[in-house]
C-alpha cells in the first residue's frame, strides 16, 4: 500500500476508536519573544501564515557575522506576498543591531534579510512576519553565519614582507560594517577595522595596519551582509625578495548546509 | 502520542479488522544498539519525540576524522530543548569516544556535536538523546566527514623548496586532536603529528617535519575531529633560493548528500 494511503487509513481506524493522534499538551505558537522556538544554524525551515509573526532563537559567539534570510514561496494568485524579519541581540528582544544589512540586490521578491556582528556569545531572537493575504503562504527562513576566515600571513619587516587583505563587495549597493581582525599565532586579536566598501568595489587592507607581529598569524572578516555577497584572498608579499603567496578566505558554514 | 506508539496502534487496528497495516516483520526503533539503523555521511535526518535514545550506525574510515551534530528544532514555547550526541567506535558500542571534540562556540541551543579520528575502518555507532519536554520536538542531526586534503606540495632540497602548511583554529576554544599526515606521490604516508592549536591561533607544520621526501611531490591529509568550518588550512610552498612559491589550499571530502 502506498505509505499515504496507509497513513490516511491508520487514521481514520484511530479516529473510528477515539484515540487521540498527537500529545495533550497545548500546541506552541512561539508568537512572543518569551516563547521563541530554537532553530539551529543553517536549517532552512517554513512559516506558514498570514499577518502572523513567530520567533525564533539561535546561539551567536562574539566577533562573528550572522543573516537571517526569509523568502515567500507564493501561493496567492498574483500577490507580492512579503516576509519580513527583524533581529535582536539578546533573548528578550530589547536590543537591535544598530544597523541593518543584508538587503543585496540578489534579494528574492517579498524577502526579506538582516545581517550583524555580534558583539556577545549567547541567545539571539528573530522575528519572521508574513504579510496579510487572502491565502496563508510559506516564509521560507534560514539563519546562517557569514563570518570569513583565512589560515595565513606572514610579516617581516626587514626583508619585506607584509599580508595584504583584499576584498570585493558583490552587491551594487555599498557594503558597510565590514570588520577586519588580525589574530597572531596565539589567537590574540592585534587590530581591527570597520570598513564600508563600494558597489562592486574592493578594498585592500594590510595586516601590518591592523598590528600584525612580526611572524605569522591570521584574519577574519566579520561580514553582516548575506553569504557570497563578500569574498576575500591574502596575499602575503615581499617586494625585496620577489616571493608572494596566498591564503583564500572561506566561510564557516554550519553542519546543516 | 509518539510516532512509534502511533504507528503501533495504526497496526492494532489495522489487525483487529483483517487489515495488512506493515510487513510481517516486527517494527523496529532502533532503541538499542543492537538495533541501530543506518545513515549515510552527510545525511540530515530527524529524530522526533521527548526523552528517547536512538542509534545510528555509519562506516568510518582509517585515519579520517568525523563530526556528530544534532540540534533541536524547537516545539516547545520558551524552552531549550537538549539533543545529546555520544558516539562508539564500534557496532557494539563498546568503546566510547570521550575525547569530546566538536563543541566549538558555533554551537546551536541545546546542540552537541562529538567528533574524532577513526582509527580502523569500521562501522561505528551514533547516539541521539532527546531532553523530556511536554510536547515532542526534532533533533536534526547529521553524521559528516571534516577530512581536509591539500593536493600538493614540492619539495626539493637541493634548491630550498618546502613545502609549509598553514592552519588557523576558528574556534574561540583550544583545537584538539589534529593529525597532520605528509603522503608522498605514490600514495605512502612518510610521516605525521598531532597537534594542538589554540582559539583563533595559527599552527605551522612543514613537510620536511613530516618526513616528505628529499626531491619530489606529495600532498597533505588533516584529520580534525572538530565540527566542520573550524580548522582551515593551505599549503604554501617555496623556495628561498629561487623565489619561486605556490599554495595548494585544503578542501573538505564531503559527502554526495551535502
Amino acid at each position: 500500500m502506498h505509505k499515504q494511503r496507509w497513513a490516511a487509513n491508520a487514521s481514520f481506524w484511530i479516529a473510528l476508536a477515539g484515540a487521540a493522534l498527537v500529545p495533550g499538551t497545548a500546541v506552541a505558537l512561539n508568537d512572543s519573544c518569551a516563547a521563541a522556538h530554537v532553530r539551529p544554524m543553517g536549517y532552512q525551515f517554513s512559516q506558514n501564515g498570514s499577518d502572523t509573526t513567530r520567533f525564533y532563537r539561535f546561539l551567536a559567539a562574539e566577533g562573528a557575522s550572522y543573516h537571517v534570510h526569509s523568502s515567500p514561496v507564493g501561493t496567492n494568485d498574483g500577490a507580492p506576498e512579503f516576509c519580513a524579519v527583524d533581529n535582536w541581540l539578546d533573548a528578550t528582544c530589547t536590543n537591535s543591531p544598530s544597523t541593518a544589512n543584508g538587503d543585496e540586490d540578489t534579494n528574492d521578491l517579498g524577502s526579506d534579510g538582516d545581517g550583524f556582528v555580534a558583539v556577545s556569545s549567547g541567545p539571539h531572537t528573530t522575528a519572521v512576519f508574513n504579510s496579510p493575504e487572502s491565502n496563508s503562504f510559506n516564509c521560507e527562513t534560514i539563519i546562517q553565519e557569514t563570518t570569513l576566515f583565512s589560515p595565513w600571513y606572514f610579516r617581516e619587516p626587514a626583508n619585506g614582507y607584509d599580508g595584504f587583505v583584499e576584498i570585493r563587495n558583490n552587491n551594487s549597493s555599498p557594503a558597510g560594517d565590514v570588520v577586519v581582525t588580525v589574530f597572531d599565532s596565539s589567537g590574540a586579536a592585534t587590530g581591527s577595522n570597520t570598513i564600508t566598501i563600494a558597489a562592486n568595489g574592493t578594498a585592500l587592507v594590510q595586516v601590518s595596519s591592523l598590528g600584525a607581529p612580526v611572524g605569522f598569524g591570521s584574519v577574519r572578516i566579520a561580514t553582516p551582509q548575506r553569504p557570497g555577497t563578500i569574498v576575500a584572498n591574502l596575499t602575503t608579499l615581499s617586494g625585496m625578495t620577489g616571493l608572494s603567496f596566498d591564503a583564500p578566505f572561506s566561510r564557516r558554514e554550519s553542519p546543516f548546509q | 502520542m509518539t510516532m512509534q506508539r502511533w504507528i503501533g496502534r495504526a497496526a492494532m487496528f489495522g489487525s483487529l479488522c483483517g487489515a495488512v497495516a506493515v510487513p510481517g516483520t516486527a517494527f523496529a526503533l532502533n532503541d538499542s544498539c543492537a538495533n541501530a539503523h543506518a545513515r549515510p555521511m552527510g545525511y540530515q535526518f530527524p529524530v522526533a519525540g521527548s526523552a528517547i535514545n536512538r542509534y545510528f550506525r555509519f562506516f568510518a574510515a582509517s585515519g579520517a576524522s568525523y563530526h556528530v551534530n544534532s540540534s533541536p528544532v524547537g516545539a516547545n514555547d520558551g524552552a531549550t530543548e537538549i539533543c545529546n550526541v555520544v558516539v562508539y567506535r564500534d557496532s557494539g558500542c563498546t568503546t566510547l569516544i570521550t575525547a569530546g571534540s566538536g563543541d566549538e562556540d558555533t554551537e546551536d541551543l541545546g546542540g552537541n556535536g562529538d567528533g574524532f579520528v577513526a582509527t580502523a575502518s569500521q562501522a561505528h555507532t551514533a547516539l541521539i538523546g532527546l531532553g523530556t519536554q511536554p510536547t515532542a520536538f526534532t533533533c536534526a542531526t547529521i553524521i559528516q566527514e571534516t577530512t581536509l586534503f591539500s593536493p600538493w606540495f614540492f619539495r626539493e632540497v637541493a634548491n630550498g623548496y618546502d613545502g609549509f602548511v598553514e592552519i588557523r583554529n576558528s574556534d574561540t576554544l583550544t583545537a584538539n586532536g589534529v593529525v597532520v599526515t605528509a603522503f608522498n606521490s605514490s600514495g605512502a604516508a612518510t610521516g605525521s603529528t598531532t597537534i594542538s592549536i589554540p582559539g583563533n591561533g595559527t599552527a605551522l607544520v612543514t613537510v620536511s617535519s613530516l618526513n616528505a621526501p628529499a626531491s619530489g611531490f606529495g600532498s597533505v591529509r588533516i584529520a580534525t575531529p572538530q565540527k566542520p568550518g573550524t580548522i582551515v588550512a593551505n599549503i604554501t610552498t617555496l623556495s628561498g633560493t629561487t623565489g619561486l612559491s605556490f599554495d595548494a589550499p585544503f578542501s573538505r571530502r564531503v559527502s554526495p548528500y551535502q
